[in-house]
């Protein structure tokens, strides 16, 4: 009995039941302070879902040892021409979502295939590399959103009508369309089952892939790549293979998140896109050697819920002793990268 | 030309030892012979010299005393006078060793055909030098490989592998084997077992059952059960053979799930061989088996070596820097000096005719 709860501690880690416990704690004082807590927990699935996808997106280059993908900005672009082009030619509801994600995807694999021969180009410096990528290219876009050939008028800025605006509106046919499929609610809470159903779809899907031909493949470069070549395994086709997945994942996580959301966001919007997801999974127990399922939605699950309640509770203590202001972005700014520091300074992981 | 400048400067500076190592290592033989007359003239003007070579007929020829080291350990020091280049060979070797016993109550099955032919092959490894191997195997023979650190034995296998660019022509059960493809090598029915058994042999973070199918789940397709039309690893199957083969080769774990990482030296190479044998090869190399392994895993390493050649009939090319073991096991032993062979010997050939054949000097002693 000792025996299982011990390795039950050791396989969850020590740091995610400080957290867990933290976030106990701060539930328990959301209720005393009187805040909504039904509302911050429904709020916190909301953005589980939400998320989970860019998250799940960082796997496939942790796995084939590409590091952790900071260019997954580049993707989210993709995913955006889909919706944008969608709203032009005022497509709306389910078909939206799936003109969006044909084209998203199709760009992805385009982008991602250029994405990853950069990448094997500048081995060993692939997170730094693709930290400047997802920024020039993010900023690149601003023109392209600037000067690409949109006339929709609900979509051009109205003085001179050219060029995007940067936040559009998704029709209320588009909007939550996902989540709202078969959601439900439980104790008050309102479960957005569509989004929570595509992704656990979508883990289920990559775990099996991790078991083909391509994924094991991807493990082996992953952890010894001489090995890998040994075997006969392309250790560069694997890497270019894990990129491209990688931006697909993040290009349809930004359909998602977008639907949910409600808004689609240009310009400069998808610049920080990379960090929080980052963030996600080093919380939920990954290092750049190991990263498996459990600690994306773990980690999702965590730090979510941790940014979602921490904020409310803290800025109401902070009121209840009598300063002003709204510490929220700081906090949010300071945990994420936080944890990305401390997850580069032990990339032996444990 | 360094050679010559520091020799000229030895002749102003007041200088009363030099050292060579290897000197003749980069020379022709006729700039080699005109190094050693200046180096005779230099001993004449009261300059010391200290000269090392694995080239005994060049040792013999200039020095008045000879001092022989093995393993790191002074072995003789003789007088030129008192002593021949069959001595020094001799002592080279080191005749004093008995063979390992490996238990063999089977005999091999040699057979006439050539299994594996190789024509020119050149491979270009750092610290390995193979220029121009011509060799054939035949068909249920094991095949040692030795000769001195650097002169090109290591990089035989490697270059075959695919590991390392190579240039030449192999035929395998005549068939061209395509070189510079680790695929096609894996494909064609040949195993490599690396003497880098950490940084190539293994994925040490990977739990042993993974190690042991990967090659041959990638090459071969075991190992595996549809799932919707996608093919998947099948890990119950996966689990049995590994626990299988565990127990066939001895390998202390706590079972196949445990890491590469946490196992000995010995161990590792069981796994590392484990993979091989999944692969079922028709020939495998195995490059430095023992290397770095406890005496108990050595023996039990070489003996199953022996029991894949004489069961299955697998034919093997052992690569070891440890001539003791080649003779043990090896039907056959081909010396490698200056990346080419310069003698292939029966296992119970006399010592000196191994220390001439990796000094170069091939058949010249009866």
């Amino acid at each position: 009995m000792k025996k299982t709860l011990l390795s039950l501690i050791s396989t969850i880690g020590i740091p995610r039941i400080i957290i867990a416990g933290f976030l106990t704690f701060l539930l328990i004082t959301a209720f005393v302070l009187g805040v909504d807590v039904n509302r911050l927990l429904s709020d916190s699935l909301v953005r589980i879902g939400r998320n989970g996808l860019f998250v799940l997106a960082l796997l496939p280059t942790l796995k084939a040892g590409v590091g952790l993908n900071f260019g997954l900005s580049l993707g989210a672009i993709c995913g955006l021409i889909g919706l944008v082009l969608g709203l032009e030619l005022g497509i709306t509801g389910i078909n939206h979502i799936l003109l969006a994600l044909v084209i998203g995807v199709l760009l992805a694999v385009i982008i991602g295939y250029i994405y990853g021969v950069l990448l094997n180009q500048t081995k060993g410096q692939e997170m730094m590399v693709g930290n400047y990528i997802g920024f020039a290219t993010v900023s690149l876009m601003c023109t392209f959103w600037l000067l690409a050939p949109f006339r929709n008028p609900t979509l051009v800025w109205a003085i001179g009508g050219r060029g995007l605006r940067t936040t559009l509106v998704l029709p209320g046919e588009t909007s939550q369309i996902i989540d709202n499929f078969l959601s439900f609610s439980f104790f008050g809470l309102n479960i957005p089952t569509g989004t929570f159903v595509l992704f656990f779809l979508s883990c289920l899907l990559l775990y099996f892939f991790f078991k083909t031909r391509s994924g094991l493949s991807m493990v082996a470069v992953g952890s010894n790549p001489v090995f890998a070549r040994a075997s006969g395994i392309k250790e560069n086709t694997i890497r270019i293979q894990s990129v491209v997945l990688s931006t697909v994942l993040a290009a349809f996580g930004m359909i998602i998140f977008a639907q949910s959301f409600g808004f689609v966001q240009l310009y400069m919007a998808p610049l920080m896109l990379p960090f929080p997801a980052i963030a996600c999974i080093l919380i939920g127990g990954a290092s750049l050697r190991k990263a498996t399922l459990l600690h994306v939605i773990i980690g999702t699950a965590l730090f979510q819920t941790l940014l979602t309640i921490t904020l409310p509770v803290v800025t109401q203590v902070v009121a209840i002793s009598g300063e002003a202001g709204d510490i929220t972005e700081v906090l949010r700014v300071i945990i994420s990268n936080g944890l990305i520091l401390y997850a580069l300074t032990r990339k032996g992981g444990d | 030309m360094e050679i010559a400048r520091e020799v000229d400067k030895s002749k102003n500076n007041n200088i009363k030892v030099l050292v060579f190592d290897e000197p003749t290592a980069v020379l022709t033989e006729s700039e080699a012979g005109n190094l050693l007359k200046i180096l005779k003239q230099l001993t004449h003007k009261g300059i010391s010299i200290l000269f090392i070579s694995h080239r005994l007929d060049e040792v013999l020829q200039v020095s008045d005393r000879v001092v022989v080291l093995r393993d790191g350990e002074k072995i003789a020091e003789k007088n030129q006078s008192e002593t021949n280049i069959i001595e020094i060979a001799e002592l080279m070797v080191g005749r004093k060793l008995k063979r390992l016993e490996v238990i063999t109550e089977l005999k091999p099955q040699i057979e006439d055909s050539t299994i594996l032919k190789i024509n020119n092959l050149k491979v270009s490894m750092p610290g390995e030098y193979v220029n121009g191997i011509n060799l054939e195997i035949k068909k249920g023979e094991i095949f040692g490989l030795g000769g001195l650190a650097g002169h090109g034995k290591v990089g035989i296998a490697n270059g075959i592998a695919g590991l390392y660019s190579s240039s030449g022509e192999v035929w395998f059960q005549d068939k061209p084997l395509q070189l510079n493809n680790p695929y096609a090598f894996l494909n064609t029915g040949l195993a490599f077992l690396s003497e880098d058994r950490r940084g190539v042999g293994l994925l040490l973070n990977e739990p042993i059952n993974f190690n042991i199918c990967l090659t041959s789940f990638y090459i071969k397709g075991r190992f595996t059960k549809n799932l919707l039309g996608m093919k998947i690893l099948n890990q119950s199957e996966l689990n049995d053979y590994s626990k299988k083969i565990i127990s066939d080769l001895d390998i202390r774990c706590l079972g196949p799930h445990q890491f590469v990482r946490a196992l000995s030296g010995g161990n590792q190479q069981k796994v590392c061989i484990a993979r091989a044998l999944t692969m079922e090869p028709k020939l495998l190399f195995v490059s430095e088996p023992t290397r770095g392994v406890d005496v108990g895993a050595k023996q039990k390493i070489l003996e199953v070596l022996v029991n894949l050649n004489r069961r299955l009939g697998m034919t093997i090319v052992f690569t070891s820097s440890e001539l003791l073991e080649l003779r043990s096991i090896s039907d056959r032993i081909g010396i490698v000096h200056h990346g080419q062979i310069a003698d292939i010997l029966p296992p119970d050939a006399p010592d000196v005719k191994f220390g001439l054949a990796m000094s170069g000097i091939k058949g010249a002693v009866q």
